[in-house]
């Protein structure tokens, strides 16, 4: 199933603006709420807004909710207390995460899988070399911080985290809604599976490919900076395929 | 060079200039309603002997959404963002009311990521709309920028001190301003120029301009903008004439 677009760009914006278009609103609403925990808005703990708030708010009734809230009970993303300071609360430990990642990996044809690697070449390469034409020093430091985070988080959780917020800071840089938008959707759905353990990305490499590109910003080459954030989107896709690929075979 | 008629120009960034301003200032005299609701509520709680709650700010709906409805599209959104631990019970909080965008009196309360463990926590306190009016007491705006940790809109942040008399600052009153609408506004202005003029930020991002090359938010290097910048009144922008090369 593919993902919706996100609502909106905002962090409770993604998950909590009503969801717009026809289908099977429970999947919807579904994947609404694993887009936000992957993205590290809703994090382990954090407990859900009442179901009557959060109906409202994504737009759907509330057996559309209880639905949905109980495939991501199912699907260990989400638990519910009863009684008094009882709710729905985040479950949003890497195993989890992973686990749920690798089953929507497998859902994936690779032609599919290589379609959504289009798009996010596409929209990552325009991207940087729009940011790398409008970025301001303040953007600039801005990905500087996130590069530096990443290069001192050991913890992969947080790793990936960083990583996804530094695409999306790109497309922040680019000065486009749209784009923005684009990439929040694209990095819900990449972002976890391009960082299962099996896929052996290297923090550190990925590290020295972001400073890379933050230099061709900074120094205002739209080119280069456009090839760079290209050829990393490739590389990334192409791992994935490959374990997609292996996963088919076994 | 091509010649440029200087009394034609100067008369172009006369008339944007002024109604940059105008616009502006009614802007900040909005803010400054909301800022002054909010020390008088204060002012009374105080009285009572009561140590203000992020509930009691509830009661600066009436004084927000009548801005709102004053300002129309010129505002997306508009309230308070409160001094870090100012409230007895939040820590960060703000009162923020959005219009609904169709015209109609309803009003939707702005909630945002207050949580420091999530990603896209929404820390205001090192925002430059916030900590320009708390550091230096003075009005300030913000962008243009892509607000996509909170309203989700390319705008610009306008926020005033509020202080109260003994010099304590509570907050900021603030509101998000479209660029989109700014561009509206100033564009009857910007079209009876007759050669190409940007309006640009502190940093040369371009807000507003009616030439092709330079649209909104791309940049206009410090080159090309030194000596020829003229400073807006009451605003941290300036108005760059383009001239054409030969």
């Amino acid at each position: 199933m593919p993902i919706d677009q996100l609502g909106g760009l905002t962090a409770l914006g993604a998950v909590l603006s009503p969801l717009d278009g026809g289908g099977p609103r429970t999947d919807a609403v579904v994947q609404r709420i694993s887009a936000a925990i992957g993205l590290g808005v809703m994090v382990d703990g954090e407990q859900l807004p009442p179901e009557l708030d959060l109906a409202s708010q994504l737009g759907v009734s509330t057996v559309t909710l209880r639905e949905a809230l109980a495939v991501l009970r199912n699907e260990g993303l989400v638990y519910t207390k009863r009684g008094r300071g009882g709710g729905s609360f985040v479950k949003a430990s890497a195993d989890v995460v992973q686990s749920n990642s690798l089953t929507r990996l497998q859902q994936l044809s690779v032609e599919e899988l290589r379609d959504i690697g289009d798009e996010h070449f596409a929209v990552s390469g325009a991207a940087a070399a729009l940011a790398a034409r409008r970025s301001l020093t303040t953007d600039v430091a801005r990905l500087r911080g996130l590069v530096t985070r990443m290069r001192e988080t050991a913890e992969p959780f947080q790793c990936r985290r960083a990583d996804s917020r530094f695409h999306i800071e790109v497309a922040v840089s680019s000065q486009s809604s749209r784009l923005t938008r684009t990439e929040v959707s694209l990095q819900a759905e990449l972002s976890a599976m391009i960082w299962l353990p099996q896929v052996a990305v290297d923090p550190a490499a990925e590290a020295d490919s972001h400073h890379a590109l933050v230099d061709a910003i900074e120094a205002e080459n739209p080119d280069l900076a456009r090839e760079l954030a290209e050829f990393h989107s490739t590389t990334h896709l192409r791992s994935l395929i490959k374990l997609r690929m292996e996963l088919r075979n076994e | 060079m091509s010649p440029v008629d200087d009394s034609r120009l100067q008369a172009a960034v006369d008339s944007v200039g002024e109604a940059t301003t105008d616009l502006v200032e009614v802007i900040y005299t909005s803010l400054v309603a909301i800022g002054d609701a909010l020390i008088e509520l204060w002012t009374r709680l105080q009285a009572d002997g009561t140590s203000p709650r992020s509930s009691d700010l509830e009661s600066l709906k009436s004084t927000v959404v009548g801005e709102l409805d004053a300002r129309g599209p010129l505002f997306n959104g508009a309230g308070v963002v409160m001094a870090v631990g100012s409230l007895a019970d939040r820590r960060r909080y703000l009162e923020w009311w959005r219009a609904d965008g169709g015209g109609r009196p309803v009003s939707q309360r702005l909630v945002l990521d207050l949580n420091p463990r999530s990603e896209y926590y929404y820390d205001y306190s090192d925002m430059e709309w916030f900590t320009i009016p708390r550091d230096r007491n003075e009005k300030w705006v913000y962008g243009p920028y892509l607000d996509y940790t909170g309203v989700d809109l390319y705008v610009c942040t306008f926020a005033v001190p509020i202080r109260l008399s003994d010099g304590t600052f509570l907050g900021v009153a603030g509101a998000d301003v479209p660029v989109a609408s700014i561009e509206s506004r100033l564009w009857p202005q910007f079209r009876r120029a007759e050669s190409g003029l940007v309006l640009v930020n502190a940093d040369g991002r371009v807000i507003v301009g009616n030439d092709p090359e330079y649209i909104t938010g791309s940049k206009v290097a410090s080159v090309a903008r030194s000596g020829a910048a003229v400073p807006v009144r009451a605003t941290p922008w300036s108005l760059v004439p383009l001239h054409s090369a030969d």
